[in-house]
C-alpha cells in the first residue's frame, strides 16, 4: 500500500474544563491511516471529538500525545496544503468576497467562478445567503490548491436543494484528485459522498468502526446496495448510542 | 451628522434659561460688574477680541498645539496598542507601567516638562501627548482583543503572513475601538493643553484666560472659557461624525459569530475548554 496522505499515530487529546478542575478526554489513543485520493467521512455523537481530531489533522489544534503525519512528516502546525473548512463560514465581515478569497492566493477568483459566485465578488458577506457564504468559504479553502480538504460539518443548517448542489461541488472537487475528510452526521450525506466512514464513539472517542464502501458514482440512496449500507451503518451506530 | 436625539428642542431649554436669568439679573442691575460682567459685556469683549483677530490667533496656536501632540501620541499609541493586543504576552512588559503612568494626570507633569523641554512649544507637545497616549493605545489593545477568537483561527489556517494580518484583520477589526480611543485622546489632550496653556505660554485660549484674569477683565474670561468648550465640542462632533461616515457598511448587520471555542463542546460541558499541552 501507498504511504498515507494523513496519518494519525496513537493520538490522544485533553482538555482543561473552564475550571481547571477536571480534565476532558477528547480523542484516546487513535490511529488512522488515509490515502491518498480517499473521501472519508467521520461520523459519531454530537461532542465526541470529530472536531477535534479534524482539528489536529489541519493543526489548528496540537495532540497531547501521540503524532499526526503528513506525508510522512509531523503536522507542526496549519499548512495551505490541507485547507480547512470550518463549520460556520467566518468570513471577514469587512472584505468583500473577492478580498476574501484571495486571502489565501490569487486563484481565488477562479474558484469563485467554479462557485458560481462571479457575479457576487463585489458583494460584502453580510449580503450572502447561508448557502453562498459557505461556497465563497469553499473557495477560499480551495484558493491554494491544497491537496487534502477537511471539512468541518459545512452542509449542516442548509436547505435541502442548496445542500445537494454543495455536495455535488464536494463531490466534483473530490473527483479532480482532492483528498476529502468531511465530518458530518448524516448517514445519508456520508453515502453520497464516502468512499470511507469512520464511525466514532462517544466521548473520549476511538474509532469504532472504519467501513470502506466500493459503490460507483453517482450514488442512488433509494438503490438497494446503498439502503443495505445505509440500514448497516444505522444499526451500528445505534451501538455506539447517541 | 448631529444625532438627532441629542440636539433636539430640548437641549436648548436649560441654556435658554441660563441666559435668560443673566439677562434679568444684568438689565434689573443685580449682578457685581467687578466678578460677573453682564451677558452684554461678554458680547462685546467676543467682538472686540474677534474684530482685532485676538481670539483666532488663540485659536489656532492652541490647534496646532494639538495637532502636533496628538499626531505624536497616534503614531506611538496606535502600533503600541497592537502590539499590546496581537502579541498578548507583550503586556507584561508594558502592562504595569502604562496603568501607572495613565495615572498620573498630565497636569501634574506640567513642571517638570517646562524643565526638561522649555517654556516653548516642546513642553505643550509633550503634554498633550502624555494625555492621548494611553487612552489611543488601551482602547487599540482593547479593539484588538476583542476580534473574535474565529477569526484569527482563519488567519491561522490559511497561513497569513504578518502583513496580511495586520492590514486585513487587526487594523480591520479593531477600527471602531482605534477610533474611539483616538476621540478620547482628543478630549483628553484638548483639556491638558488649556492646563499648560494657563501655567506657561504667551498664546493660546488658556493664555487668553490667565492674561485676561491678571487685567481683571471677567468678560474675556468667560470669552476664553467659551471657546473652549464650544470648539472642544465641536471636535468631538466632527470625530462622531467621522466615525459614523466611516462605519462601514459590514457593521450594520455583521454576520453573528458563533461561540465555537476549541471544536466542539460538549452540551454537558459547555463551558471554555482550554487545551492541555
Amino acid at each position: 500500500m501507498a504511504r498515507p496522505v494523513l496519518q494519525l499515530e496513537n493520538v490522544s487529546k485533553k482538555f482543561n474544563d473552564g475550571d481547571g478542575r477536571g480534565t476532558i478526554v477528547a480523542l484516546q489513543n487513535m490511529d488512522l491511516a488515509i490515502q491518498e485520493g480517499e473521501f472519508v467521512t467521520i461520523i459519531g455523537p454530537s461532542g465526541c471529538g470529530k472536531t477535534t481530531m479534524l482539528r489536529i489533522m489541519a493543526g489548528l489544534t496540537a495532540p497531547s500525545s501521540g503524532r499526526c503525519l503528513y506525508k510522512g512528516k509531523e503536522v507542526s502546525g496549519p499548512s495551505l496544503e490541507r485547507g480547512y473548512v470550518f463549520q460556520d463560514p467566518r468570513l471577514f465581515p469587512w472584505l468583500t468576497v473577492l478580498d476574501n478569497v484571495r486571502l489565501a492566493g490569487n486563484k481565488g477568483e477562479r474558484f469563485l467562478a467554479k462557485m458560481h459566485l462571479s457575479e457576487f465578488k463585489n458583494a460584502f458577506p453580510h449580503e450572502l445567503s447561508g448557502g453562498m457564504a459557505k461556497r465563497v468559504a469553499l473557495a477560499r479553502a480551495l484558493a491554494p490548491e491544497p491537496d487534502v480538504l477537511l471539512l468541518d460539518e459545512p452542509l449542516t443548517n442548509l436547505d435541502l436543494s442548496t445542500r445537494s448542489s454543495l455536495q455535488k461541488e464536494l463531490h466534483n472537487i473530490w473527483q479532480q484528485g482532492v483528498t476529502c475528510i468531511l465530518v458530518t452526521h448524516d448517514i445519508d450525506e456520508a453515502l453520497t459522498l464516502g468512499t470511507r466512514l469512520i464511525l466514532l464513539s462517544q466521548r473520549p472517542a476511538v474509532i469504532q468502526h472504519d467501513i470502506v464502501f466500493d459503490l460507483p458514482f453517482p450514488r442512488n440512496l433509494k438503490s438497494e446496495e446503498c439502503q443495505h449500507w445505509r440500514q448497516k451503518i444505522v444499526d451500528l451506530t445505534m451501538g455506539v448510542a447517541y | 451628522m448631529l444625532e438627532k436625539a441629542k440636539y433636539s428642542w430640548q437641549a436648548w431649554v436649560i441654556p435658554c434659561i441660563v441666559i435668560l436669568i443673566w439677562f434679568v439679573l444684568g438689565a434689573t442691575g443685580r449682578l457685581n460688574a467687578g466678578v460677573f460682567p453682564t451677558i452684554g459685556e461678554v458680547w462685546d469683549a467676543f467682538l472686540y477680541l474677534t474684530g482685532k483677530g485676538l481670539l483666532t490667533e488663540h485659536i489656532i496656536d492652541s490647534l496646532s498645539r494639538v495637532l502636533v501632540g496628538f499626531g505624536m501620541a497616534i503614531v506611538v499609541g496606535v502600533p503600541l496598542g497592537i502590539l499590546m493586543g496581537w502579541i498578548p504576552a507583550s503586556q507584561i512588559w508594558f502592562g504595569p507601567i502604562l496603568h501607572f503612568l495613565r495615572q498620573v494626570p498630565p497636569t501634574a507633569w506640567i513642571p517638570l516638562f517646562l524643565l526638561w523641554f522649555g517654556i516653548g512649544e516642546g513642553s505643550k507637545f509633550a503634554v498633550i501627548f502624555y494625555a492621548s497616549v494611553f487612552p489611543i493605545a488601551i482602547n487599540t489593545a482593547l479593539g484588538v482583543q476583542q476580534i473574535p477568537n474565529e477569526y484569527w483561527e482563519v488567519s491561522r489556517a490559511l497561513c497569513l503572513p504578518a502583513g496580511k494580518t495586520l492590514t486585513k484583520l487587526i487594523l480591520p477589526g479593531s477600527f471602531q475601538a482605534i477610533f474611539t480611543g483616538l476621540r478620547l485622546g482628543m478630549g483628553m489632550s484638548w483639556r491638558a493643553l488649556v492646563a499648560a496653556e494657563m501655567l506657561a505660554s504667551s498664546s493660546g485660549l488658556g493664555y487668553l484666560i490667565m492674561s485676561s484674569r491678571s487685567l481683571a477683565r471677567v468678560d474675556e474670561m468667560l470669552v476664553g472659557i467659551a471657546a473652549i468648550g464650544f470648539i472642544g465640542m465641536f471636535i468631538d462632533i466632527l470625530f462622531v461624525g467621522v466615525q459614523k461616515r466611516m462605519l462601514p457598511i459590514w457593521q450594520l448587520r455583521s454576520e453573528p459569530v458563533r461561540g465555537e471555542v476549541h471544536g466542539e463542546t460538549s452540551p454537558a460541558v459547555g463551558k471554555r475548554l482550554q487545551e492541555v499541552q
